[in-house]
């Protein structure tokens, strides 16, 4: 994959060209929106190309900063990793469906009420409960109505990866 | 003195361009020109706690993020 | 593959394998989780199809299912589902900040006992407490207060229940050490790089003394002690193991990175774990690295132990939460330590208005499991490691501004790599070593 064309590079600003037949749109979103909290992001288009101008914010106290150059290599990095998880997103879709419903359907499923015997001959003065510990949160202080539970602070959301059915390779690498 | 920012139209999507204006509209006298390929936001008498170049800034990049959150 | 001169693949005589050089041998592994190493001329055969298959090498890899169209289907479904068996589980890490990361904030009882509430209505049958205190603050009527509700908790909910303390040991009082020894506490402790020099610091006598008392107990137990890879605790190198062997402990893990922090550099990280395996190996006392008995309860044992750094799916909201002093949940416990710098990407929810499904159910949760899952990752799925370890969102978001990042130039998938290398290195070494490692497995 080419690198992006680097249109302008001054005082800290760049302008970055991307051919929109290797870097689908989006793609260039993706990459961009990883940016968004360490740069200043203008889309825009001329002919068939797509232009990014990137400016690098001000370093904060938890993310360094990043110079101009190192971001451009950074951006590009970005992009390759974007189209890349697309085509492996496609191809893998079965397996991370069928593994991220099982992990979620794991975690969400119903408790499973202990089986006891009435025969048993435990001590049961465990099941005299004067302070309602055992009642769960949800029951002891009901929800209202059915409107969506308010969240904590907002949390960003993550975008899934889009997907057809497909295979995988074998592959590899030398140490 | 007035700061501008285009959004190509067919990179960004127009609800995202408005709930920019609606979002922000508190900062500055923001305006909003369409043009054939391109609405373009003008910044005006900007909050004096931010340039107009940092607002215009932090403007686009919530534009951009309204229009990658709108496609999923 | 241009090295071992390989010109075609037979993709009728291989089957799906990833694999990685080591000099003149080669590593392979699939997605059944068996690994085999092969001589330069046999990998190419191998790969060409031109293996004989009366030979010994092709037994061996029909027997790991390298070979198309002759794996033992049952036992490989028997072998997945012990993989894959801790997905029927929900969160059982629950980790309680009882104060804020620096120390200041103090969780309420109220607040931590919602959490415990939340704790125990997840589908996981063991559950471990994990009561963490900043900078040695454990704020401890509230700690107390949450054993006792949890215990009573637990006697209707009739799970396994694990209580451990996490931090800064240094500040906790005899009375307090006592009560935590009888009340069945294990003990983590976040070690100093003073302390892993051999200076008797607080932290040394607090170690010191609780060792001492697990061991009048009759436990098995010691403080496991926990090491952040900081630029000071690197520049110690083995030295490190022969201060948590004086103290007499016999479990200690090297963190890939600080938590909350920026992962070190991979060049100072490998020498350090390098140095820090060998050391260990080497002592005549029971010394056990678990960030690598994690990796080889996977390699060894085919399954997972508990809730770990490195599995896949990665154990972000689903295999662990935890409690902010506030009540906020985050879906990890680093997560917990970015939100409490400002950056709630990681928050869930909060405990006083959000109900258990409403966090399993959250997107943030399902976005996380899937950047977690080595096989939708680049680098990741055509790793050889894959089947070992998996991408850490966290991680990720702290190093390089997504969950996903990129595997290749991540600080942390290549440090997770030089540890793996160290690992595989030992164990095709038919050594005492790798005797010894082998028997490295947390299950």
């Amino acid at each position: 994959m080419k690198a992006p064309d680097i249109l302008s590079a001054t005082d800290g600003n760049l302008v970055l060209s991307l051919d929109k037949g290797l870097y689908p749109l989006d793609v260039i979103y993706g990459a961009a929106y990883v940016f968004i909290d360490r740069a200043y992001i203008l889309l825009g288009k001329v002919d068939d190309k797509i232009t990014v101008h990137l400016t690098p914010k001000a370093p904060t106290s938890r993310k360094g900063g990043i110079s101009a150059e190192d971001m451009v290599g950074e951006f590009g990095n970005e992009l390759l990793s974007q189209a890349l998880r697309k085509k492996i997103t496609r191809d893998n879709q079965q397996i991370l469906e069928t593994i991220v419903s099982q992990a979620l359907a794991g975690a969400t499923g119903a408790m499973v009420p202990s089986e006891f015997d009435d025969d048993d001959d435990d001590d049961l003065d465990f099941l005299d409960d004067p302070l309602g510990i055992a009642v769960p949160w949800e029951e002891r202080f009901k929800k209202r109505g059915s409107a969506p539970a308010q969240r904590g602070p907002d949390t960003e959301k993550e975008e899934a990866g889009p997907g057809d059915s497909g295979g995988h390779n074998t592959t590899g690498a030398d140490e | 003195m007035s700061t501008t920012r285009s959004f190509d139209k067919s990179v960004y999507a127009l609800a995202a361009v408005k709930d920019g204006l609606e979002a922000y509209s508190g900062l500055g006298k923001l305006s909003m020109e369409t043009q054939d390929e391109a609405w373009t936001v003008t910044f005006g008498e900007v909050d004096p706690d931010f340039t107009p170049d940092e607002l215009a800034s932090e403007f686009a990049n919530y534009v951009l993020a309204q229009t990658i959150e709108r496609r999923h | 593959m241009q090295h071992a001169g390989i010109t075609k693949v037979d993709t009728e005589f291989a089957g799906p394998f990833c694999y990685r050089r080591f000099e003149e041998r080669y590593l392979l592994t699939n997605d059944l989780g068996h690994w085999h190493f092969v001589a330069k001329a046999e990998f190419k055969a191998f790969v060409e199809g031109s293996m004989d298959k009366d030979s010994e090498e092709y037994g061996v890899l029909k027997s790991k299912g390298f070979i198309h169209g002759e794996i033992e289907l049952e036992e490989a479904l028997r072998n997945m589902r012990k993989r894959y068996a801790f997905l029927h589980d929900g969160p059982e890490r629950h980790t309680l900040g009882l104060t804020s990361v620096d120390g200041t904030g103090n969780m309420a009882l109220e607040v931590g006992e919602r959490a415990i509430d939340m704790a125990f209505i997840s589908t996981a049958q063991r559950l471990e407490f994990v009561f963490a205190g900043g900078r040695g603050n454990f704020n401890w009527e509230v700690l107390t207060g949450l054993v006792d509700f949890a215990n009573n908790k637990n006697r209707l909910a009739r799970k396994d229940v694990f209580l451990l303390i996490r931090g800064d040991l240094g500040g906790l009082t005899e009375e307090q050490t006592t009560w935590l020894v009888d009340n069945d506490f294990k003990f983590e402790a976040d070690a100093d790089a003073a302390t892993l020099a051999g200076d008797v610091t607080s932290l040394h006598t607090a170690i010191t003394n609780l060792n001492s008392a697990l061991a009048a107990k009759g436990s098995d137990e010691r403080v496991h002690i926990r090491i952040s890879p900081s630029e000071e605790i690197i520049a110690l190198g083995s030295k490190a193991v022969d201060a948590v062997q004086s103290l007499g402990c016999k479990t200690f893990s090297l963190l890939t990175s600080c938590e909350g922090q920026l992962s070190p550099e991979p060049e100072a990280f490998g020498a350090f774990y390098k140095a820090v395996l060998t050391q260990t190996l080497a002592s005549e006392t029971e010394l056990v690295e678990t960030t690598a008995a994690e990796f080889l309860t996977r390699i060894v044992s085919g399954c997972e132990a508990r809730p770990t750094e490195t599995r896949s799916p990665g154990s972000d909201g689903i295999g662990e939460l935890s409690y902010g002093w506030d009540g906020t949940v985050y879906s990890s416990n680093e997560g917990r330590f970015v939100g409490e710098d400002g950056d709630y990407i990681f928050a869930l929810g909060n405990v006083t208005r959000d109900g258990y499904h409403d966090l399993m159910t959250h997107p943030t949760v399902r976005a996380l499991v899937l950047a977690s899952v080595g096989d939708g990752q680049p680098g990741y799925s055509s790793w050889v490691y894959k089947p070992f370890c998996g991408p850490k969102p966290s991680k990720n978001y702290i190093d390089q501004g997504s969950v996903q990042g990129r595997a290749a130039d991540s600080k942390n998938f290549l440090n997770n790599q030089l540890i793996l290398d160290e690992i595989f290195k030992l164990l095709g070494s038919a050594s005492s070593q790798s005797e010894k490692l082998e028997t490295w497995t947390l299950a």
